[in-house]
């Protein structure tokens, strides 16, 4: 199986959310407040289910309708083989890499390995 | 098959044959290894899909086309049915292409070990951040180099290497065989062989990391660079040598040496040997008329020299080493030798101001009278880089120097602004005064994009 690894911005208000990468859980308050690498393996042609929990609506603190702290995790890379996946690509190939609310999940579908040159072309 | 095929990756544009797979040929040639060229930069050269991709990070629209384009290039690599491909990254802007390759050949080709090297592995001057480490952890490559490959690539192939950001600097030239060019095809490059016959440099120009990286100045006995020369010219027909080094005249005694060889050998031959490559201006006293002639003799067409200022003050402050009479002397010279210049220059260094700009503009008139027959080309490359390591990058805080992102946008005594305005103030000087001053479509670009930054953020 090949090895990944994702870099991201935990938020935390009444403490951290807990997020999980398919079957891999980091429970709520495991992570700190601040940048992780979260280390995992994967498969080629199967998807990544990236999901945030642990997060309710008490967990967001607005002043004047602006919010000043929030539990949520940001996505600031993913390290898979042969290619990293930046913000900005996220962004444009993916959806938004940030998780804000409950039991939020995103997929990532990764082809399979023969077709990795063609992914990597059209996602760089 | 053959143990190794070492690959050029795009994008570097020089129309003389790539010094480096040749020397790495003939190591593994005589430790018993088989190794050929594949000069993948020269192939694609005109290819605008893989230019733009090298140069300015972007894909080609039609995907498809591209990857059917990459494989077959693959295949025509495969073809040499190779054990470890040796990918030659020259300069950061080979970076892209380099994992590129990387990607397909491990999917096409799962069997080859790929080997990285080279300087442009190197983000930020060749003291900056090596990105051999990080390519591996993505499994992008088997192994990797920094800097001198001569025998890291032996100790590859013969399954005994380890790899480490600290290299020690290879100090004995002489014992390395002759470069092997048997593979390149040099219909396609410049009438010219590289030669190398030191590494590193004698100077400690503050901007320069050559000096940071090759701690010492080595070089090869004159009689060794002279030797290979005339075995290089009979071997492939080709009379002119460009050197490779950061200098030629680093050791005067290997110069000399060198010269007498090549003079005596070009007064009986056929075909006279001549060659170019980068020089420093020397004192009179360093650098007499005789050997001036001497070197006319043995050969000597041309020389590039980083003069990178006409105003003594700031040259002084750099640690160029030479005053304007050593320009004035070195020139007539020249003049007399029928021996062309190319002055290459920086404009912008930190203790540059509207004063030095007018020094350097009423020498500029001075210089004129040696253009166009010595003074051949007035190289105004870039604004003032500031690489990591290096003297300037250590005592800028104390010249009011801010570093910026980028090596270029450094902000204090001048901004970038104002040096690209000076760089183009200069040019225009120097055409008007009959040099040749060629393009450079980069640095006119930049110059455009940092006036419609400010006007943005105005």
């Amino acid at each position: 199986m090949p090895k990944a690894s994702l870099d991201i911005l935990v938020g935390g208000c009444n403490g951290t959310p807990g997020f999980k990468i398919n079957d891999f859980t980091l429970i709520p308050n495991e992570l700190s407040e601040g940048e992780h690498t979260i280390d995992f393996t994967y498969e080629y042609g199967e998807s990544i289910k990236f999901t945030m929990f642990g997060k309710s609506k008490y967990d967001v603190e607005l002043v004047n309708g602006k919010i000043v702290k929030d539990k949520y995790i940001a996505i600031k890379k993913l390290s898979l083989e042969f290619l990293e996946i930046h913000s900005w690509q996220f962004h444009t190939y993916f959806w938004e890499p940030y998780f804000g609310f409950n039991n939020q999940s995103k997929y990532i579908n990764i082809p399979l390995r023969k077709d990795i040159p063609i992914w990597f072309l059209e996602i760089s | 098959m053959v143990d190794v095929l070492l690959v050029s990756s795009p994008a570097t544009f020089s129309d003389i044959a790539p010094a480096a797979p040749a020397i790495l040929i003939a190591m593994l040639e005589k430790a018993g290894y088989s190794a050929k060229f594949y000069d993948f930069n020269l192939i694609v050269n005109n290819d605008r899909d893989f230019i733009d991709l090298a140069l300015n990070g972007r894909m080609p629209k039609n995907k498809k086309k591209f990857n059917n384009k990459i494989i077959n290039y693959i295949n025509d690599i495969k073809k040499y049915n190779p054990k470890f491909i040796g990918i030659s990254i020259f300069t950061y802007q080979c970076q892209n292409i380099a994992k590129l390759l990387c990607v397909y050949l491990r999917i096409h080709a799962p069997e080859i070990k790929i080997i990285l090297g080279g300087q442009g592995l190197a983000q930020g001057g060749l003291e900056g951040t090596h990105l051999g480490e990080k390519w591996k952890k993505l499994n992008l490559c088997d192994y990797w180099v920094i800097s001198e490959g001569e025998w890291p690539i032996i100790d590859i192939v013969s399954g005994n290497y380890k790899e480490t950001i600290n290299w020690t600097q290879i100090t004995n030239l002489d014992e390395f065989p002759i470069p092997n060019y048997s593979s390149y095809d040099f219909s396609r490059y410049k009438k010219t062989i590289p030669i190398t016959g030191s590494r590193g440099c004698v100077r400690r120009c503050t901007f320069c990391d050559i000096h940071v990286h090759w701690k010492k100045f080595v070089f090869r006995s004159g009689m060794s660079i002279a030797k290979e020369m005339i075995e290089q010219s009979s071997k492939y027909g080709i009379y002119n040598f460009t050197f490779t080094d950061s200098l030629i005249n680093g050791s005067m005694k290997a110069y000399k040496e060198m010269c007498e060889v090549l003079a005596k050998h070009n007064s009986s031959a056929k075909q006279r040997i001549s060659w170019q490559g980068q020089f420093i201006f020397r004192p009179k006293n360093q650098m007499p008329e005789d050997v001036w002639k001497l070197s006319a003799d043995a050969g000597l067409a041309e020389t590039h020299v980083g003069v990178e200022s006409l105003s003594e003050s700031v040259r002084d402050h750099m640690k160029k080493k030479f005053s304007n009479e050593d320009i004035f002397y070195s020139l007539n010279c020249m003049k007399k030798y029928n021996i062309t210049t190319v002055l290459l220059m920086i404009v912008g260094y930190i203790t540059d101001n509207e004063n030095t700009l007018q020094e350097n503009k009423n020498m500029y008139q001075k210089l004129s009278k040696y253009s166009p027959n010595t003074i051949r080309k007035v190289a105004i490359g870039t604004t003032l880089s500031i690489l990591p390591g290096t003297p300037l990058e250590k005592i800028a805080k104390d010249h009011g120097v801010k570093l910026g992102k980028y090596e270029n946008d450094w902000s204090g005594p001048s901004t970038l602004e104002t040096r690209l305005q000076w760089r183009l103030e200069l040019i225009d000087h120097c055409r008007k005064l009959g040099f040749f001053v060629p393009e450079n479509e980069e640095q006119q670009a930049l110059l455009n994009y940092v006036t419609d930054q400010e006007k943005i953020y105005a």
